[in-house]
């Protein structure tokens, strides 16, 4: 998939039970899980960009597409337990157990970034940020594509290179 | 390496391929780090498997690798014991 080009729409089934997907407001879509460092290196800064754009009407879709036969710690129960034991979070978190959504999007790492606009149209694909490994950077490249969608203006930049483990596929 | 007086041509990279190999050779997680067959950070109770390591940096960031710091020290520390067991010979 690319910018500019529609999201396939999906209905994945989130921790708490419900089904979730993205709507008719600006989404984030990032595909991550719980085993990558990488992922787990930006998960922070992924929640507060949940709470930081809830008010402004952006819904946040963790979705985690990993193959939990050979990676039980990415399983729907471990999911679960994860999110128990920080006490919730601020955006669902979602299991592709299929990998079909992160076949359809092209997920190729965790984490994954892709954003939409109202339309459903990706607007931004890439890493949250320039280095994992600096909390200050504050998930600016995900920020400002935020900004410039609810703006009505083009994000810059509009794609980069997405950085963590690749998606454990299924054999 | 070449600080601590080693020869950093010395490196050695296994590629662990298969749950089977990972098993084997008690491997838990991509990259492990081994001086003189010990691992640089130990794991306790962490199953062997082809995933991800997750390092902790020593001002408690997550990381996928060690803290250079720690990679130094374990250098030291082999490099000392090296010593200790050539006077001890």
């Amino acid at each position: 998939m690319n910018v500019g080009d529609n999201a396939p729409p999906f209905d994945l089934p989130a921790t708490d039970g419900a089904s979730q997907g993205p709507g008719a407001t600006p989404t984030a879509v990032v595909f991550t899980c719980n085993h990558c460092p990488y992922a787990l290196a930006w998960h922070d800064r992924l929640l507060d960009v949940a709470r930081d754009y809830s008010t402004r009407g952006v819904h946040v879709l963790l979705v985690n597409p990993n193959d939990a036969g050979r990676y039980p710690r990415d399983s729907f129960e471990a999911m679960q337990e994860r999110v128990a034991a920080d006490g919730g979070w601020p955006a669902p978190y979602l299991r592709d157990e299929t990998q079909e959504v992160a076949r359809g999007y092209g997920a190729r790492t965790t984490p994954d970034v892709f954003v939409l606009d109202e339309a459903g149209v990706l607007r931004y694909r890439g890493a949250p940020d320039a280095d994992y490994e600096d909390p200050a950077q504050n998930a600016a490249w995900l920020r400002g594509a935020l900004d410039a969608v609810l703006e009505g203006s083009e994000p810059d930049p509009a794609e980069t290179e997405p950085v963590g483990c690749s998606v454990k596929w299924s054999q | 390496m070449t600080a601590q007086g080693l020869d950093p041509d010395a490196v050695v990279m296994r590629e662990v391929a298969t749950g089977k190999d990972a098993e084997r050779e008690r491997f838990v997680g991509s990259p492990t780090i081994r001086i003189g067959g010990i691992e640089v950070a130990p794991t306790e109770g962490e199953a062997a498997g082809l995933t991800c390591r997750v390092y902790r940096r020593r001002d408690g960031r997550i990381s996928p690798t060690p803290d250079p710091e720690d990679l130094r020290q374990a250098l030291v520390d082999s490099s000392s014991a090296a010593e200790v067991g050539r006077s001890d010979g």
